[in-house]
Formats: structure tokens, sequence, C-alpha cells
């Protein structure tokens, strides 16, 4: 049977953020089958749509570089696939394009997080500086949960501010963490470091995922 | 900051957040000014089980049909939800518009159970209202509620304002146009109720006294201000005609019942005498065939979902099985959706049926003997032989299935110790049957799953009049069955007896229960459906510092000329009818269906106007 990998790129935003990965999965399967696309099931006693992800984000955080790979049975126009998708998607799901997959997913190396902490007593300021001083520390130790039980895991060479603003009550960064199988930092964890060290937790957080790597720096495709 | 913003500080704080932010495929927002009507569709339990139901999903459909009308889903919050709702001072909101429901038109709940009820009351306390009826003042908002506990409402009608009873798809939009007009015209609540109480099939409990006899039971329910005599209870005559959605809104979490559902029929031809569904929902109609590929085919186009249930009460009554089960499989397996057929009859359960459930999915096999001998299943008119369930069991070995589940009650009337011990008995020569069999699937035990519920009286069915057994006696029971099973093929599932007791005095309570009601809830009583949130002190407590005494509700044999609280409910099936099969159960003398010919119920007559000999079949 003919079989076209395509990987499908797409955010999830808003409220979408609520929706765990084993929902997201659930959610894109129905989806598809409401889209009409042909796509692969897997055969055997109980065929199921196939799909796989890489790097799902992680339920409350948004993210604008999700992919699902999936398999094709007809040839079709793969800019397509997107527009079609799109239709039968609930709101906060939206597919940006559709190519054959070019990376392995176990190329993924690093991952970009714009994450926007807003303090109503404005000490948003203060907070950038501690946030430097909180950066300029030689490692920065935290306790990781792992299958193993808890570790210690020193982030700091796996953690990059690329960016820093600061304006009315808001403190804005553009974190890029170690992602994907080796070593896989979730910005809570980053950012549950910073709350202790600054001894001050924001009075709200955003975080949206904006950009997945391999090592060198390339955009995950 | 707004409701949204409010919530985002405490969703991540809480389990299964996407329960408390809407935003599903096919859920309906509108624009709140283009609206004349909002409406809270309130389910009161949480979002998995009120997501499950079907009523929900016609009646927030048909709603939102209407231009003007702008129907929305709550659910209950789980306790860490509300514990964070209740700091933060986050009124309950609409899933849709993530606004407050303090302010809108209706706040409708639909009452599937009667352990609901302090979450009815929980939900309006946290909608910043008042819980009693006649401390909310204004028009709006209006709460009613419907569904099968509305048959008996007494014991919340001090908290909602009106009750619709029977099938809602005509009478709620009568509901709705009604207070259309009275809002344009400024009426108070007051004169909106008494003129609902003249449509048909809206029950208004302030607008009835009820007085006692010395010995406490009801001596009359009398109507004021011109409100009818009874209230009969609505039903579509035609289901071909009758509104069914071609989209349900899909969760993103997974539910109870996540699956495309057909309503394939309404009430059942059976009348089992323990089972108000199968009275209250009477008379029996069936949808045609046609209409139901349809409904299936639309909702398989918007939802995507991988499965199609066909509902109702017995799916295997229904005349046009065979051809509906043909027409849907030419397409559902081309695209890949499963069918499931739950509600079988162990004696409709044919070799032919199997291959195409088989067709499908094999999962385990559920039959419903009800009670353990012949005689017990002929009081509760089963209509079930034990060779139809030894046939049944069978034909699901030779089709490969190694395990049934057998539903059956305890605490039946007139059930001795023997009929109990017979429930095992019949469960071993399941088992026997199986090792019987040279046929039987290779390589695998058999597994026989006994599953004992705790028989509850309910209001309009002939065990209305039924004493129910005292917690005590059911442990006794249950001991009893546990000690009477040999074999490591058969497992026993049941639960302790206090949710049933409870449920059997909100079932037959009459509207001096409503302050223990309230008791309860504000002792911290919600949920209570659910294990991990019912306390029975609580309950014991509300009843004694409300003086309620529940075996007066339980315990007692009601006379067939007590006047129930209930009286002044008409629900088609007449007391005469519910007296006399009381009666030939005691007799253990069964009743045929309706196919085989009409007893002469009294359900006819809601079909109206037209003859009341057998119109239904």
């Amino acid at each position: 049977m003919l079989m076209i990998p395509v990987r499908v790129f797409f955010s999830k935003t808003g409220r979408a953020k609520y929706t765990s990965h084993l929902d997201t999965m659930r959610t894109m399967s129905r989806a598809l089958k409401r889209s009409g696309l042909p796509v692969w099931y897997t055969q055997g006693f109980n065929p199921h749509l196939y799909s796989t992800f890489s790097l799902p984000i992680a339920l409350g955080y948004e993210s604008e570089c999700e992919s699902m790979d999936i398999r094709l049975v007809r040839e079709m126009d793969l800019s397509e696939v997107a527009d079609k998708l799109n239709r039968s998607l609930p709101p906060g799901f939206k597919a940006t394009r559709a190519a054959a997959p070019v990376m392995e997913p176990s190329a993924i190396a690093w991952a970009d997080y714009r994450v926007t902490l807003r303090y109503l007593d404005a000490e948003n300021t203060r907070m950038r500086h501690k946030l430097e001083d909180f950066l300029r520390q030689p490692a920065i130790e935290v306790q990781k949960r792992t299958k193993k039980g808890e570790k210690t895991l020193d982030i700091r060479p796996l953690v990059q501010l690329l960016e820093a603003g600061s304006e009315s009550g808001v403190l804005e960064l553009t974190l890029r963490l170690a992602s994907g199988n080796a070593q896989n930092i979730n910005p809570t964890l980053f950012l549950k470091a910073f709350y202790d060290f600054a001894d001050k937790e924001p009075d709200g957080v955003r975080i949206i995922r904006t950009g997945i790597y391999n090592k060198d720096l390339q955009i995950f495709l | 900051m707004n409701l949204y913003e409010q919530l985002e500080r405490i969703l991540d704080k809480v389990q299964k957040p996407a329960r408390y932010v809407g935003g599903e495929l096919n859920s309906v927002v509108k624009k709140a000014d283009e609206v004349d009507v909002r409406f809270a569709f309130c389910f009161p339990d949480l979002y998995e089980i009120g997501m499950s139901h079907l009523g929900m999903k016609i009646l927030y459909a048909l709603k939102n049909k209407r231009e003007d009308i702008w129907c929305e889903r709550v659910f209950a919050p789980a306790a860490d939800m509300e514990a964070l709702m209740r700091e933060r001072g986050i009124p309950l909101y609409g899933l849709e518009s993530l606004e407050p429901i303090r302010t809108f038109d209706f706040i409708g709940f639909t009452l599937q159970y009667e352990l609901c009820y302090t979450t009815v009351l929980n939900m309006l306390d946290l909608a910043g209202l008042p819980v009693r009826s006649e401390d909310r003042d204004s028009l709006s908002p209006i709460v009613m509620a419907g569904g099968p506990c509305a048959c008996n409402p007494e014991p919340v009608s001090a908290f909602v304002d009106l009750f619709v009873l029977g099938e809602g798809e005509e009478v709620n939009l009568e509901m709705i146009d009604l207070y259309k007009k009275a809002k344009a015209q400024g009426w108070s609540k007051q004169a909106y109720l008494e003129a609902a109480a003249k449509i048909s099939g809206i029950y208004v409990p302030s607008l009835y006294e009820v007085n006692y006899h010395a010995d406490g039971t009801v001596r009359a329910v009398s109507p004021l201000d011109g409100a009818p005599a009874k209230v009969t209870k609505r039903i579509v005559a035609d289901l071909d005609k009758v509104f069914y959605p071609k989209e349900f809104v899909v969760p993103f979490i997974d539910i109870v019942h996540d699956r495309a559902m057909l309503e394939v029929l309404r009430g059942c031809l059976r009348g089992c005498r323990f089972c108000q569904a199968g009275f209250i929902y009477r008379p029996f109609r069936e949808k045609s065939h046609k209409t139901l590929n349809q409904n299936a085919t639309d909702l398989a186009a918007s939802t995507g979902y991988e499965e199609i249930s066909l509902t109702s009460l017995s799916t295997s009554d229904y005349a046009g099985i065979q051809p509906l089960l043909t027409e849907l499989l030419d397409w559902t397996e081309r695209q890949r959706v499963n069918l499931s057929l739950p509600s079988l009859r162990v004696d409709s359960f044919s070799p032919e049926l199997l291959e195409q459930i088989a067709r499908v999915r094999k999962s385990g096999l559920t039959f419903a003997p009800e009670a353990g001998t012949q005689r017990l299943r002929d009081v509760i008119n089963k209509n079930v032989t034990e060779g139809e369930i030894m046939d049944s069991c069978r034909t699901a070995f030779e089709g490969g299935y190694a395990s049934v589940k057998l539903y059956f009650m305890l605490g039946l009337p007139t059930e001795t110790m023997e009929d109990v011990a017979e429930i095992a008995q019949l469960a071993q020569r399941i088992v026997n049957m199986y090792y019987s069999l040279p046929n039987k699937p290779k390589g695998r035990g058999v597994q026989v799953t006994i599953s004992a519920a705790c028989f509850v009286p309910k209001p309009f069915t002939p065990f209305e009049f039924e004493p129910q057994d005292t917690m005590e006696r059911f442990a006794q029971k249950q001991r009893h069955l546990k000690e009477s099973i040999r074999s490591k093929k058969i497992s026993f599932k049941y639960h302790d007896g206090v949710t049933s007791v409870l449920e059997a005095v909100l079932a037959r309570g009459d509207r001096r229960l409503c302050d223990a009601v309230e008791a309860a809830w504000r002792g911290g009583s919600r949920l209570d459906g659910w294990d991990e949130y019912f306390d029975r002190s609580r309950w014991d407590r509300a009843f004694a510092e409300t003086g309620v005494d529940p075996a007066f509700y339980t315990s007692r044999r009601r006379a067939y000329d007590e006047a129930m609280p209930w009286a002044h409910l008409d629900y088609g099936v007449e007391r005469a009818y519910l007296i006399e099969e009381n009666r030939k159960a005691h007799e253990a003398r069964t009743t045929g269906h309706c196919r085989e010919g009409c007893n002469f119920c009294g359900a006819a007559a809601l079909y109206g106007e037209r003859e009341r000999i057998p119109p239904c079949l």
C-alpha cells in the first residue's frame, strides 16, 4: 500500500493549552477523520489512525510549533492538507503547514519559549535584575523528578536567556532550553528555581513555545 | 480582570482543567447582545458525567438552533476547583461565554438521580443565588428542572421554581416563549409562574399546598391560584419528527460515554416492575431506521467519533434492528466507525446479533437476569427464563467470549435467602455449562461476574408501595450471596446499601425533606453519588436536625389507597394499573409485553385526543 509520510505543523494557543497530550492526540485523530483526508490506519485487530507527535507540549503551555506525523495513502498536494485539517479543528488548534518530514524527532536538541511574567506590584524591573543575578550563578541546581526518583541536576548549561524585556508590570523573557530525548528542561523547572531564588512568585505566567531546533540550531523540519 | 484571566490563575492548580474552559468542537458561542434569552443548562455532576448525557445534548442543540436563545453548559466543579472558586470569589459560569450564570434568564437542571440534589443547591450557591425559590424575588433567573427525578420533585420543591415533566423538546420552548413575553411586559416572577403553570407539562410547586394526616402520610395536595389539579407529563408523539442534533459537542478530555449516540426508541415495552424508566418513559415509540441512519450519518460527519452506540432502554426490542444494522454497517465499516449495542436483552441474544456485534468489537458481554430464581423473576416481571439465560451465555461462549457479567438486584419484594443463594447457583451452572461445551474457546478459563445492586422502590412503578430492605438486611444478603459462591471462576461485586437507602428516602419523599436536603448541603454534602465525596454522617445529622425519620420513607409498606407525595403528577400509567401489577407481583404472575397485546396501562392517553386503544404499537 502507498504510504506517504507527512509532518503536519500546528499551533495550540489560548484555551487549547488546557488540552493534555493524550487529549490532543484524540482531538487530532477526530479532526483528521472529519477532514476526510486519506490517512493511513494501522493494520491488525483494532485498526487506529496512525499519528505520532514530536516533543508534545505539556499541559498548560501554548505552542506555535507542534508537529504530528501521519501517513497518507493517496498522493495529494500537501499544501491542501493544512487547509483541510483546519476546517475540522476546534478553536485554539491551527495547522500551519504540512510537508515531508526532513529531520528525525531524535534530532531535537533545543526549544525556545516566550515567557511572560506579570507582577501586579510593578516589581518587574527588580525581578529582571534578580534574573540577571540568578543566571550569573556558575551552577543552578534543581531537583528533577525522573522515573528513578528525584535527582539533582545543574540546569545552568542547559538554559540560555536570549532576550529580556521589562515594562508596565511585565517581565518578558525568551528562553532557550535543552529539549528532546537526551536532556529535557521544562520551563516550569527553570521558573520555579528562579522564583525560589527571587523569593517571589509572579501574579500571572504565560508560556508559549516558539521554536524547536536541532543541535546546530536549525529549525526542526 | 475578566473571568478567563481569573481562571488562568487557578487552572494550573486543578485536576483536568479542560473541564472548566469550554472551547470544544461544536460548542455554540453567540453574541450576548444578539440573543433575547440566556439559558444555563446545568448538570449537577462532574463534566465527564454530564457531557455523557444524551438529553443535555438534545436540549442544548434544540435551544441553540433558535437565534434568540443562547444555551450554555454548566457542570459541578470538583472539590479542588470549587475551593479555588470560593477562595477567589469566582462565581459559577457558563462554559461557552465564561460569564456568570447569575444574570442569565434561566438556570435549568436535569435531575438524573436523587443523589444529585445537594449538588443542585451547591451550584445555585456557587452561582451566587439564594438556594430557596422564595428568596429569589426577581423574574430572572428562573430556576427550573427536568429529568426522571422530576416525577417526584417534592424533596427539592423548595429550591426550584418550576419543573418540566416528561420530554422537553416542545415544552422547553413554550416555557421560554412565555418568558420572553413576561420579560417584555415586565411581569413579576409570581405572574410568570402562574401563567407557566397553565402550560401542559409544567409543574410549579409553590402553587400547591400539601396537607398531612396525623400519622405523617399525605392527606391532600391542593392547587392554588388557578393551577391545574393534575400536571401531566409531555411526550413527543412522532419520533421521526422530533428534533435530533446534527452535532454533538466533542470534549477534549475522556468522558464516560465518549461516542455518538443514536436514540433508537423511547419508552420500553417490557414492564419490569422495579424499573422506573420502563414506566415513566411510556408510551413505547420507535424511530424509523431511515431517520436513525440519517442521524448517524450526520453525527459521524460532524464529530469524527470512532464509535456510534444505539441507545435506548432495550435496543434489541427495536423492531427494525436488522435493517438498521445492515444500513449502518454498510458505511460504518468503510469509515472505520464502530457500532455498539448496549441494553440487549437476554432473550433476544441470537447468534446473528452476536455475529454483528463481533464484526465490530469483542468486549465483555453483560446480561441482566436481575434475580436468581424463576419465581422472583416472575415477581418482578423480568420475563426471562433460565433456559434463555443459559442459551445466551452458550451463544456468547460459542462465539468466542469467555467472560460474562450478570446484573442482579438484592432486596426485591418477596425475596428470600434461597432466592439470594440461587444467584450463586445460577452463576455456577453457567460455569459448568462452559466447561461442558465441546467447542469452548481454547485455553481460556471462564469468568462469570455477578454484580448485585440494592433495590430502591421508585415512584410510578408497581413497587412504589413496597418497603425497602434495611441496611442490615442488605448486608446480610450480600454476606449470604458471597458465602454461597463456591467457584473461583465467579466474582462478586457489590456496594454497601447506605446510598441506596438514601436514594430510597429521596425518591419517595415529600416536601418536608427539603429542609433535610438543605441541612445536608449546609453540612458539606455535595456530589453524593461519588464514594470519595459521600459522607453518611452528614445526612444522619441533617435528618436528626430536621426531625426526619428516614425509615418512614423507606421501610414502611404503603397502602394502595395512600396518597403519594406525587399524587398530583400524571405520567400516563394509571394508579389502578400499578396496583394491579403490584398484586400480580405478590402472586408471582407475569404480564406480557406491549407487542404481545396492550395491557391498558393508561400511557396511550398521553397521545392526547387520539383513540385510546393501542395507538402505541
